[in-house]
């Protein structure tokens, strides 16, 4: 990765049952337990997709603003984990489309992922 | 044959220091309380418990030595578990199996905590989660609310019902943190935390103690108990989440959890659903109570929301679910939680729940959840 080239999120693919894994970097596969000397960091397979979505009101987590909207993302099959969406307002998602990691680094906070609503192409 | 099949476990004495909103009280007090509190309850001296479990989740290191030392230093077996909520369970279960083992013929399950202290593995994995909240519980059974709110057309009045039976339970219970009647507009009204989910469908934080005793036949015997007293714990169960993948389509892995662990203990106890009078579970969110239930079999499939509106979960329904209050009304100070459920299920098969007694109740399940993630069921029966 050059050090103009933004992070990209990457899952653990197993080498040894062929399972997704979350975060790349793991200490063995969720399924099969093989160590992490077999998940190999891999790029997600395909469009993430936001699966489902709330409003967080309360303040929860020390130095999460609050409303915030929490998601839970399919980054590859069999692999959704909670994730923070960058929009004004929940009614901006679609349940079931295609959402995409945005790293803000430092800006991010306490995590500096976001994802955001896949624009649609232009017809 | 399962040993608690084979060697049968006796309830003998409950004891309770009421759950309440974090005090200065020092945690020795409350746990003492509970434990002084079973020990006449089962008309028992300390010297004759072998055996001492302690169910902590925020205390810290041996919380059980420091505070029993102060009923006599008899030279008793002292053991502490901590198993997030289901610390009280997981101490519960431990001193059943002991006693079943017969390694000791009586033993104290006692769960104490107070609210702040508490450390989280979660967070020290050294894994990067993507979202801060991903080890928050309250979040997680937001999003399950959501997703069943949409996939079986669960309504935020459905979710408001199960706070306004546990508030209404709570309020006869005289262990409970909350003790005012709720109603639908008020649970409603309650300011937003997550997703549907108001303040007054959440379990609030607290403190406070449970204990239970629990003896072998052989203890039961040679004590000269009273046997119309004791129930007996027919079964226990523990066990944790498996991976999305194995659960059958479209059923969220908790839930699947709660449906084997319980089917587990019942199946272990000889008996089916139905059997039950009543049910204690882990509505620390109100939509745990409505999936929970269901999955146990205190309903048809898809009749959460029609059973608990019919009533049919209330104190005099066919099934008292929560008669304590629940999470919800009752609170839920963590290492206590479990035993707590174990001393409401005694009490009501004893006849002794005054003011808020399930008619005729002769089996209760105990089903605890830790972490969103972990299972401990118990059955229990009144011979």
């Amino acid at each position: 990765m050059s050090p103009t080239e933004p992070p990209r999120l990457l899952l653990g693919h197993c080498q040894a049952c062929g399972t997704w894994n979350f975060p790349a970097i793991s200490w063995g596969c969720r399924s099969c337990g093989a160590g992490s000397e077999s998940l190999l960091a891999k790029p997600l397979p395909g469009p993430a997709i936001l699966r489902n979505a709330v409003t967080v009101h309360a303040e929860l987590a020390p130095g999460l603003p609050v409303p915030c909207v929490v998601g839970e993302i399919e980054l590859a099959p069999g692999v959704i984990e909670e994730a923070l969406l960058q929009v004004a307002d929940e009614s901006e998602l679609k349940l079931g489309t295609a959402v995409e990691p945005l790293h803000l680094g430092e800006a991010g906070g306490t995590s500096p992922w976001r994802f955001v609503p896949v624009k649609e192409l232009a017809a | 044959m399962s040993i608690l099949q084979r060697n049968p476990v006796y309830v003998v004495g409950i004891g309770m220091h009421r759950y309440q909103f974090p005090t200065d009280t020092p945690y020795v007090q409350l746990g003492l309380a509970a434990a002084r509190q079973a020990l006449a309850d089962a008309r028992l001296n300390w010297p004759q418990v072998s055996l001492a479990v302690v169910g902590s989740a925020a205390i810290g290191m041996a919380a059980g030595r420091v505070m029993l030392r102060h009923l006599g230093s008899t030279g008793f077996e002292v053991m502490q578990v901590e198993n997030a909520s289901a610390s009280g369970s997981t101490a519960f279960r431990t001193a059943c199996l002991q006693v079943a083992a017969g390694e000791h013929d009586v033993a104290l399950a006692l769960g104490v905590d107070k609210f702040g202290d508490g450390r989280r593995a979660a967070g020290k994995d050294g894994l990067q989660a993507l979202s801060p909240t991903a080890h928050i519980p309250l979040v997680k059974f937001a999003l399950l609310t959501r997703r069943l709110m949409q996939d079986h057309g669960l309504t935020e009045a459905d979710l408001a019902r199960v706070a306004v039976k546990n508030h209404g339970n709570a309020s006869l219970n005289p262990f409970a943190q909350f003790r005012k009647p709720r109603t639908l507009e008020q649970v409603l009204a309650s300011p937003r935390i997550a997703g549907a989910l108001t303040g007054m469908m959440c379990t609030p934080r607290g403190e406070g103690a449970a204990a239970a005793i629990v003896v072998n036949a052989a203890g039961l015997e040679r004590l000269g108990l009273d046997r119309g007293r004791a129930v007996r714990v027919m079964s226990s169960v523990s066990s944790s989440e498996r991976l999305a993948d194995d659960c059958p389509p479209g059923v969220p892995p908790i839930v699947e959890l709660v449906r084997q662990s319980s089917a587990a203990a019942l199946r272990e106890a000889g008996l089916q659903p139905d059997a039950l009078d009543l049910i204690e579970l882990h509505d620390a969110f109100s939509i745990e109570e409505l999936v929970y239930a269901e999955a146990i079999g205190a309903c048809a499939p898809g009749d959460a929301a029609g059973a608990l509106a019919r009533g049919e979960w209330a104190i005099g329904g066919r099934c008292a679910v929560n008669a304590s209050g629940g999470l919800i009304g009752m609170g839920h100070p963590l290492g206590p939680t479990g035993i707590g459920q174990v001393a409401e299920i005694v009490r009501q098969l004893r006849g002794e729940a005054i003011g808020r007694q399930q008619p005729g109740a002769r089996t209760g399940l105990a089903h605890m959840i830790g972490l969103g993630t972990m299972a401990v069921a118990h059955v229990l029966q009144k011979e």
